[in-house]
């Protein structure tokens, strides 16, 4: 006598059991994993996960010119993949600095991605930068929030705090002049964390207070706040509400030039905003997108950095592509009159 | 009496293999369009990937036509595909992301040492591979 089993595939009968429940579970995995794939793929797609060749340029050491009214700097956001993405973004600042020389790399932090920055220091900061380096080329950085705890007082990131102290950064926020510039680095993550509403914290509040300060006595002719978090974005992160609230205000009531920022992976400049023109600079090694507001003059969804000139009438700045397209270009002129 | 998946639904299973797993590799390649970037290294990703996703959908063309005519075995078969296809789609991108973006980044200490960034990338595709076919034969015993 035939088994069921058998009588039912003869038939060409229904499933058994195990398929029915393997069957209905391959049917909710298939439509969850093509969810999660579309995720994962933009993700893969947002990040610089792919090794690259470092540049191997040979630059002239100390080559920039040197004045007191006159200063020329590169501005590199959200860099620190190590990634292939990362090395073409520093092939082209050195090939920059070839033709032009700059004394100066001004960094809007994030140096370090997929790891800590005590690991990651020599992929993702020295073999990318190795040629402006070695060239002496001094580096201001304004931390940001993948920076882990620099200059706070870990002692696994002595070396790391020590090396860029020595390449110009003494502090998580400080002040430094360069030729006719006064620059002003935040610790915006520190900003962000203290502000809520309309409620400042003590740590945040001292910041506040020195940056009152410090641009009270600024005598320069140029000012210019660097810091990772955007007053102003029309990115991912978009606006940062901590700072328009009370960050904004201290730029325009001290006459504040230039607001540089990082954190959105995009390049973006703005209208001036009560005088102050906000530039965001992150395509330093990954790229997301930007949808461009009313007070966006210029905006690019690709890897770039900034090549600024500045002497005592004009402030020249270009946003430079990977591959050596100009994506934007301005002008300004000094608001005070030191 | 014989039946035989519809030739349409082996195709579509079939070509799905190796979409899933050239999938990574032209998001990284568009991404380096994106950014201005020259891409040498990434048709060589791409090459890669299209190897190892046509081979496996190939072989599983032709595993699913040799189905015999019973019915038990053919939806096991194809329930057991699927199972595989869902695995391979979610391992192709996510043993990368491993992979490349792991501490300390595996990729990064590979190609240090003077081995192009194609071992590690070939290294998580095939294992995407072999946990797919892992898969499906394991559900393939458990079916029948």
């Amino acid at each position: 006598m035939d088994r069921p089993e058998e009588r039912r595939d003869e038939r060409g009968g229904g499933p058994t059991r195990r398929q029915l429940l393997a069957g209905g579970l391959g049917l909710v995995g298939a439509v969850a994993a093509a969810g999660g794939l579309d995720r994962a793929l933009r993700q893969l797609g947002r990040e610089d996960l792919v090794p690259g060749e470092p540049p191997s340029l040979e630059l002239t050491p100390r080559a920039w010119r040197r004045s007191s009214d006159r200063l020329s700097f590169a501005v590199l956001g959200d860099n620190g993949s190590g990634g292939r993405q990362a090395m073409a973004v520093a092939t082209r600042m050195a090939r920059s600095y070839a033709q032009s020389p700059f004394g100066l790399v001004v960094l809007l932090g994030d140096i370090c991605y997929y790891g800590p920055i005590a690991a990651r220091f020599q992929d993702v900061f020295v073999a990318p930068l190795r040629p402006l380096i070695e060239a002496g080329v001094s580096f201001e950085l304004a931390v940001g929030n993948h920076d882990g705890g620099l200059f706070g007082g870990d002692p696994r990131l002595v070396e790391v705090d020590n090396t860029l102290a020595l390449l110009g950064t003494p502090a998580r926020y400080y002040a430094t002049t360069r030729g006719p510039v006064d620059f002003f680095h935040l610790d915006s993550v520190g900003l962000v964390r203290g502000i809520d509403g309309g409620r400042v914290d003590r740590v945040a509040a001292q910041q506040l207070d020195w940056l009152d300060r410090s641009l009270a006595r600024a005598t320069s002719r140029w000012r210019v706040v660097c810091s990772h978090h955007p007053v102003h974005s029309s990115g991912l992160h978009g606006p940062t509400a901590a700072l328009v609230d009370v960050l904004e205000p201290l730029l325009v009531q001290h006459g504040v030039d230039l607001f540089l920022a990082g954190h959105d992976h995009h390049y973006e400049r703005t209208v001036p905003i009560g005088g102050v023109t906000h530039v965001v600079s992150g395509a330093g090694c990954k790229v997301t997108p930007v949808h461009p507001r009313r007070s966006t003059v210029a905006a690019a969804s690709t890897l770039q950095f900034m090549r600024i000139d500045v002497d005592d009438e004009w402030l020249d700045a270009r946003a430079v592509g990977a591959d050596g397209r100009i994506l934007d270009r301005f002008s300004l002129r000094p608001r005070s009159s030191a | 009496m014989t039946r035989r998946w519809p030739d349409l639904g082996v195709l579509v299973l079939s070509l799905l293999h190796p979409l899933v797993v050239v999938a990574p590799a032209l998001v990284v390649a568009a991404a380096a369009d994106r950014g201005a970037v020259p891409d040498a290294e990434g048709g060589m990703l791409l090459v890669a990937s299209s190897v190892i996703g046509g081979a496996h959908g190939t072989a599983t063309w032709v595993r699913l036509r040799r189905q015999p005519g019973q019915g038990l075995e053919l939806r096991s078969a194809v329930i057991a595909s699927v199972h595989g296809l869902v695995v391979l789609a979610l391992m192709a991108t996510l043993l990368l992301f491993v992979t490349l973006g792991a501490y300390p980044p595996s990729a990064v200490v590979v190609v240090d040492r003077g081995w192009p960034v194609l071992v590690p990338w070939i290294g998580a595709q095939v294992l995407a591979v072999v946990l797919s076919e892992a898969t499906r034969s394991t559900l393939v015993t458990w079916l029948e």
